[in-house]
């Protein structure tokens, strides 16, 4: 079926039915050319024809109208002659005058001149009739009846003719009259001699000479239009125009109707009309048939002239129509074509070049389509390894996000080779890892995670790889299997190789792996395994699939030492955190497990110092105070120890709450009264009305205990004064000593650990010097400050502040 | 009450710590002094004992500790007026206000100050209230 557009496009396309269009070009144009000449020429040739003929003809006419006309006029003249001898002849003479004059025997006379008459009548048949007429017009004597003065006789005997014609109607007696005066011998006119013409007679003489032929007519006409022999009136241009006295010639139609070439002359004698006609059919008759002569040639010089035009035509065109059907042919796709060349004019030319340009078309054509055919391949590739690259780059991105959530390395190995292998379709895909090195032992590598191929392809690859000492014998002929693994291991590149049929079949029991794409998993310059892959074919792994490749593998390094790094990280934190507990459990045992003995040395020295268990002598209680002393000592560094390890460990918490501080400065000056008692001292208690404080009562009591002890350590007589107060949301507490001050250049040193001033004899003091920093460290943890005005010699003043309440950062320290 | 009259329990697992304490009230004048290990063991011997006026009851003892046995010995109908004050090492002012809220009589902090304890004894025994962490 072809549809409704198929066929408006072919309607489009020229075809064949355009063909004949330049044929009938040239045909026509060469049967123009062939028939407009002829035609004029033999249009011409029968003009001519014609006018020469209607010439010969008019010039015959003209011939037989003057030879006419002499007949008429001599016949006339006949007449005239026959009356002027009998008016001549002496008797008739005679008896004409006697008669005139009336004289007597007139009778006789009349008789003599009757008999004449007769006999004239008898010679002539031209004359109808004779009467001899007096001057008057009386008859005197007569051949017939006659009446008298007839308007004929009138018109003679007044009239200067002799000749006159009334009518030549044949009928009409007194048609044509002729007069011969009469004379006297005295010449006196005695009379008029009249004879009556026969015009049967002069018709008679009217024949048309025989050259006219048939169609050939001479005839008379008189004024009035009648005409001899017709004997009738007539009317035609012809007549007409004779009439009117012009000596004419012309084609016209007679009277009747029948068209004729005329000659006409105006007799004036005679006061007649000549006509000589011939019909126009029977004169040109032979022009018709020299035009039909011509006519006919012309028409065989045309058709001679068609045949061979159309011969012409054909042999212009038919190399054009050739062409032009091959042109069509390749306009509709037959590219094939060709022209036989057979001249050497132009069309051959034109063949010659028309062949050539379509078998160049061909030819790009056939390049054309063999290149559409290159790109469509190319482009197929193209379009297969952008939706390939597509799938891969999303597993790259499933890889990736894999190697993102899993921490377990063998998890995320699994993930990763199972994507790898579903995703990017490779026969078989697996990880080796190099095992930590082991004394005596060469480098190897052991498959990890492997997934696709055979049983006897995932035994092949889970031997281990074993790393050759130096590249020498890397390549060793039989060493087919993991020969890609340790190339990408050695060189940290990805290394690819192709295998044979054979060699596969050789390795693998299977011919179908063709391929195996080693990728390094790297970590900065380090190997730390490789991603292996086999594949049936080798173009999957061309240089676009090891890139991405190597890609999923940086990834899966990166996660792999991800895992392991967070594996290690949380092995660390559960570490510190056995650690944290085990040292605080340490802190905890040794704060009783250092002290509790400490204090049974403490206490049982200061038992014996007390006399409980009985007298002690001087040397004793020298001695026993030292070991008490070097107990408190250790004691108190002990403590300060403790609190310190704590503070570094960061276990250091506050336990904030709302106490009195006067109660606890109490407390603290009660304590700090044994540390005096020995001594020239006045504790002083100076305290404002304080507002409820928020801190951790044990530390603040601890840096005034400290602050105290310090003083009463450095202050030998004089006072200790504790004052409190509350200012500008804090609460301020200070120690002030009559000691003996500490130098400019210490008054930082102080807050510093194991840093301590020196009593005057050049001694420390006991303690580790971790005192004031401690309070320092105390005091800050609440938000608080503490510091120290002193001169030597003068005391100092150790002060410390707290805010209200704590701000919550603070808190943390 | 006089010291010469009363009669105290020392719950400590340390016994040099006892022998100390027993020295001390000795000095005071506190002549019936019972040595516990444990809080189980004062419960065991509940019956055995004529009177107990006070107890000294250590806090970090092995098995349960201190408040422990506090909760205990108080549930026994003869020790639920017994005046019962604390004696540790663990001495902060915390440990302090714990023990108060707990339903100790009273509070004193380790080491033993020789030269303080016999008249903090005293005053306990004379019905004072004794909260000193040092």
């Amino acid at each position: 079926m072809i549809s409704s557009s198929d066929q408006a496009e072919r309607s489009r396309v020229p075809t064949t039915g355009m063909r004949g269009g330049l044929g009938r070009t040239l045909l026509t144009a060469f049967l123009v050319l062939a028939i407009v000449p002829l035609s004029t020429l033999s249009w011409y040739a029968t003009h001519r024809e014609r006018r020469d003929i209607q010439r010969e003809v008019t010039a015959k006419l003209s011939s037989v109208a003057t030879m006419m006309e002499g007949q008429v006029r001599d016949w006339t003249q006949a007449r005239l002659s026959t009356l002027q001898i009998l008016a001549s002849v002496p008797s008739a003479q005679h008896d004409a005058v006697a008669l005139a004059r009336g004289a007597e025997r007139a009778d006789d006379a009349r008789d003599r001149l009757h008999s004449q008459f007769e006999a004239v009548l008898g010679r002539d048949q031209a004359f109808r009739r004779l009467a001899f007429l007096d001057v008057q017009g009386q008859v005197l004597v007569s051949t017939g009846a006659l009446s008298s003065l007839s308007p004929e006789v009138k018109a003679l005997l007044e009239g200067e003719s002799n000749v006159h014609v009334t009518s030549l109607d044949p009928s009409e007696e007194h048609g044509v009259v002729v007069a011969q005066p009469v004379v006297s011998s005295e010449d006196q006119p005695v009379g008029l001699l009249v004879g009556w013409l026969d015009l049967e007679v002069l018709s008679s003489q009217l024949h048309a000479p025989q050259e006219l032929g048939s169609g050939g007519e001479v005839y008379l006409v008189d004024s009035s239009g009648t005409a001899l022999p017709q004997g009738e009136v007539l009317r035609s241009p012809g007549i007409e125009a004779a009439l009117s006295g012009e000596p004419v010639e012309g084609l016209y139609q007679n009277y009747a109707g029948t068209p004729v070439i005329g000659v006409y002359r105006w007799i004036p004698a005679l006061s007649l009309a000549l006509v000589a006609e011939q019909s126009q059919q029977e004169a040109l008759a032979v022009t018709d048939n020299v035009t039909a002569a011509i006519i006919g040639a012309s028409l065989l010089v045309a058709l001679v002239t068609a045949i061979i035009a159309a011969v012409v035509t054909r042999q212009i065109t038919r190399p054009v129509v050739q062409l032009t059907e091959s042109a069509l042919s390749i306009a509709e796709g037959d590219l094939a074509q060709q022209v036989p060349v057979t001249s050497r004019d132009e069309i051959g030319i034109l063949a010659y070049v028309f062949n050539r340009m379509a078998s160049e078309l061909k030819s790009l054509y056939d390049d054309l389509e063999a290149k559409v055919a290159e790109r469509t391949a190319m482009l197929q590739r193209a379009n297969y390894q952008i939706q390939r690259r597509a799938i891969q780059l999303a597993a790259t991105v499933e890889v990736s996000q894999a190697a993102t959530s899993i921490l377990d390395p063998a998890d995320l190995l699994e993930q990763v080779v199972r994507l790898v292998h579903d995703r990017f379709g490779y026969s078989y895909v697996g990880v080796y890892l190099l095992q930590p090195e082991a004394a005596g032992q060469k480098q190897q590598l052991r498959l990890r995670q492997g997934t696709g191929g055979g049983e006897i392809v995932e035994s092949v690859m889970s031997q281990p790889v074993i790393m050759n000492a130096g590249p020498s014998d890397e390549d060793a002929a039989s060493d087919w299997v993991g020969r890609a693994v340790r190339r990408a291991m050695r060189t940290g590149e990805p290394s690819v190789i192709s295998w044979s049929a054979n060699r596969a079949e050789e390795i693998f029991s299977s011919p179908y792996i063709r391929a195996e794409a080693a990728l390094p998993l790297k970590m900065g310059g380090e190997t730390i395994g490789v991603l292996d892959i086999l594949n049936t074919e080798a173009d999957a792994l061309d240089e676009d699939a090891i890139s991405v490749l190597q890609n999923v593998a940086n990834q899966t390094t990166i996660a792999l030492e991800n895992a392991r790094t967070y594996k290690k990280q949380k092995e660390t934190a559960r570490r510190l955190q056995k650690t944290e507990a085990f040292r605080s459990r340490f802190l905890a045992h040794m704060s009783h497990e250092l002290r509790e003995p400490l204090t049974n040395i403490i206490g049982f020295s200061r038992l014996i110092l007390k006399g409980l268990d009985g007298p002690v002598n001087d040397k004793q209680r020298q001695d026993l105070q030292i070991i008490h002393a070097n107990s408190q000592h250790l004691l108190g560094l002990i403590n300060d120890l403790l609190d310190v390890s704590q503070i570094e460990a960061g276990m250091m918490e506050l336990n904030v709450q709302p106490f009195d501080l006067a109660d606890v400065i109490d407390s603290v000056m009660a304590t700090t009264n044994a540390l005096v008692r020995d001594k020239d001292i006045e504790l002083r208690r100076e305290l404002d009305d304080l507002p409820s404080l928020q801190a951790d009562v044990t530390r603040v009591r601890q840096v005034l205990l400290k602050l105290l002890t310090n003083a009463a350590k450095f202050t030998e007589e004089g006072s200790i004064t504790v004052q409190a107060w509350s200012e500008d949301h804090k609460v301020l507490v200070s120690v002030r000593d009559t000691g003996r001050g500490i130098p400019p250049g210490d008054q930082q040193r102080v807050f510093e650990r194991f840093e301590q001033g020196e009593l005057g004899n050049g001694s420390h003091p006991a303690g580790a010097g971790l005192g004031l920093a401690l309070s320092k460290e105390f005091v800050e943890m609440h938000g608080g400050d503490i510091w120290v005005e002193s001169s030597v010699g003068e005391g100092a003043t150790f002060t410390f502040s707290l805010p209200l309440e704590p701000k919550p950062e603070e808190l943390s320290g | 009450m006089q010291p010469e009259n009363a009669t105290v329990v020392v719950v400590e697992d340390n016994f040099q710590n006892f022998v100390l304490i027993t020295r001390l009230l000795a000095y005071l004048g506190v002549e019936d002094c019972e040595w516990k290990a444990s809080g189980w063991q004062v419960l065991e011997f509940a019956e055995s004992l004529s009177k107990v006026d006070l107890i000294l009851m250590d806090i970090f003892l092995p098995e349960a500790d201190g408040y422990e046995a506090l909760d205990t010995l108080r549930h026994h109908p003869r020790f639920e007026d017994t005046l019962i004050v604390a004696v540790t090492a663990d001495a902060s002012v915390q440990n302090m206000q714990r023990a108060k809220e707990a339903g100790f009589d009273g509070f004193i902090g380790k080491p033993l100050d020789p030269d303080r304890f016999p008249n903090q004894i005293r005053r306990v025994l004379q019905g004072e209230a004794v909260w000193e962490v040092e």
